[in-house]
């Protein structure tokens, strides 16, 4: 299911805070993931706005439910907070893995470590709404928030699916999660279900642009991002990358991963360096 | 399958040094199975001097050489080999690739889409000495890494046709892809013979930023990707390697490759910045067989 959110970028006040962090919390919902009531969730009828930098109001652990979470669990946890130097500009954290302790806390190694995606320094703009982006399914969530701000970088993406056989199916073997933020961050990391779990990456891993423009012959090169498991893995069908000119911002485009129609919306003009290419742009699942 | 190697001597000052130029990469291209065209005013080997003095940005010589395998009758693929001196100074060394479909026997490719890359052009002003030409090939592919442990002055390319799914030859195109270390410069060119060109600037591959990139007993091999409009079946005859995985000069390592073994060798690491923001730190292998 696909969510167009518009978000106040604003913790100015608890009702501010409430509105944009329980907009995403309802996609969540709505989508068809299940909040774990984790003890010492947030209450949004009850929390408070962070008054502080980087202060946490309050957390969130999401689960699939979809077939496959009995054997291969797969859990985010979603922090609701503030900037990184600014407590009047809202901040997402993420965290996934395969096991919690139903308090909000991952248990052994097979998750990510916490990534802070909210902004350094970005103040609130109070009474403004900003284009939120999210997808949502029974096994797979992905999100781009605070996009296009025009006063500052404000942009907050992450995502996270199960791992993909050939023909892009899901299979149990791992979860492919990738994060992004302002400030050119990006990271991704493939979490398996067992065993070792490889340093995360600080870019995304795909085949991207040098230049404004691939297009030729009448189409376009638009990568997949693939996961790392030491070898490059099947793609996930969260995201995917192009060149700044190919694509408008906002467009939304129906593209054929594994062969099956899909669309995609292109994100902001921030996020330039996903990969390290200056004319690198993020298109997302929108369906 | 061929691989050569020979010394890569050579100073646009004098004569000899044109030679000495000349030579390593004619003899690569005969020791791989290519032809010979003999275009009219091209140089040969028993008067590879096009004469000295020569001042800036002019050609001395040309060679031409045609691909030797089945395909070549009814996909023809030549190369115009171009030496000479750059804009900047008579003393500036200039190599020039130009590929296409079609010649005419006097030193010009005349089929409608070719292009033309400076595989080398480097300011220095002084005599090489020490220097090593590598080349691998055969009638269908070559790939050439010309002082390789020399800093500043190396380059690397690699001209082959394009692939199937399956790693197999077609007659769809060319690709030539490398790096011009003086000129600080990647290309991936696509030239198809009914479509047209297209030229990125840049090796596209897949690569874990982390440096060594190991990880559960793999190492990260990065296959360059050639795009027309879209993403191309990857190249056979270079790889990236993270730099503290490239290992030690001269060893030559097996990797799959369209699921077949294929050899490549590591000859130094000065064909670097081949990764988006040269992350991680990389080196090209190039096929040795």
């Amino acid at each position: 299911m696909k969510f167009l959110l518009l978000l106040p970028y604003d913790n100015s006040s608890d009702n501010q805070f409430r509105t944009w962090g329980q907009g995403i919390s309802n996609a969540f919902a709505s989508g068809g993931l299940v909040n774990t009531n984790a003890v010492g969730s947030i209450n949004w009828a009850t929390v408070l706005r962070p008054t502080g930098s980087s202060q946490v109001a309050g957390f969130e652990v999401w689960r699939f439910n979809d077939a496959l979470q009995s054997t291969a669990p797969v859990y985010l946890k979603i922090i609701y907070s503030s900037a990184t130097n600014s407590p009047g500009g809202p901040g997402i954290q993420i965290q996934v893995g395969t096991t919690t302790n139903g308090s909000g806390t991952f248990l052994g190694t097979q998750n990510t470590s916490l990534q802070n995606l909210a902004a350094v320094a970005a103040n609130g703009t109070s009474g403004t709404l900003q284009t939120s982006f999210m997808s949502v399914d029974t096994n797979r969530v992905a999100g781009a928030f605070f996009l296009g701000t025009g006063f500052n970088s404000t942009e907050q993406y992450f995502g996270v699916e199960r791992s993909k056989d050939n023909s892009g199916n899901d299979t149990t073997s791992s979860i492919i999660v990738n994060w992004g933020k302002a400030g050119s961050t990006w990271g991704q990391q493939c979490i398996p279900v067992s065993g070792g779990v490889p340093t995360a990456e600080v870019r995304w891993c795909a085949l991207g642009p040098v230049g404004t423009t691939t297009a030729n012959a009448g189409s376009f090169v638009v990568s997949p991002v693939f996961p790392l498991l030491g070898s490059v893995q099947n793609p996930g069908k969260n995201f995917m990358v192009l060149a700044v000119n190919d694509l408008p911002q906002w467009q939304i485009i129906t593209l054929n991963p594994y062969g099956t129609p899909t669309d995609y919306v292109r994100l902001d003009d921030l996020g330039t360096t996903v990969m390290g290419l200056a004319n690198s742009r993020v298109i997302m699942r929108f369906d | 399958m061929a691989i050569f190697s020979a010394s890569f001597d050579f100073t646009t000052a004098n004569t000899v040094g044109q030679v000495k130029m000349y030579l390593p990469i004619h003899n690569a291209f005969m020791a791989c199975g290519w032809t010979d065209v003999s275009a009219s005013g091209a140089l040969f080997p028993v008067n590879g001097t096009r004469g000295f003095p020569v001042g800036a940005g002019t050609e001395w010589g040309y060679d031409v050489y045609a691909m030797n395998d089945a395909s070549q009758s009814a996909a023809p693929i030549y190369v115009r080999v171009g030496y000479g001196t750059d804009a900047g100074a008579a003393t500036t060394l200039k190599i020039t690739f130009q590929v296409g479909f079609a010649q005419n026997n006097s030193g010009s490719i005349t089929s409608a889409q070719s292009i033309t890359r400076t595989v080398e052009n480097n300011n220095n002003t002084s005599i090489w000495s020490g220097s090593l030409l590598y080349a691998s090939g055969d009638g269908s592919r070559i790939q050439i890494y010309a002082n390789p442990q020399q800093a500043g002055h190396p380059w690397i390319t690699s001209l082959e046709r394009t692939h199937d799914t399956n790693g197999g030859d077609t007659t769809e195109g060319v690709t030539l892809i490398g790096r011009n270390i003086a000129g600080a410069i990647n290309y991936s060119d696509v030239l198809l013979p009914n479509t047209g060109t297209y030229t990125e600037a840049q090796w596209a591959v897949l690569m874990s930023q982390n440096n060594p990139s190991t990880f559960g007993g793999s190492v990260g091999y990065g296959v360059p990707f050639p795009y027309f409009g879209r993403i191309m079946n990857p190249i056979r005859g270079l790889l990236v390697i993270a730099t503290n995985e490239v290992g030690t000069i001269g060893v030559v390592t097996s990797v799959p490759i369209y699921n077949v073994s294929q050899s490549y060798a590591y000859w130094g690491a000065q064909a670097g910045s081949l990764t988006p923001g040269n992350s991680p730190a990389s080196a090209a292998w190039m096929r040795w067989e």
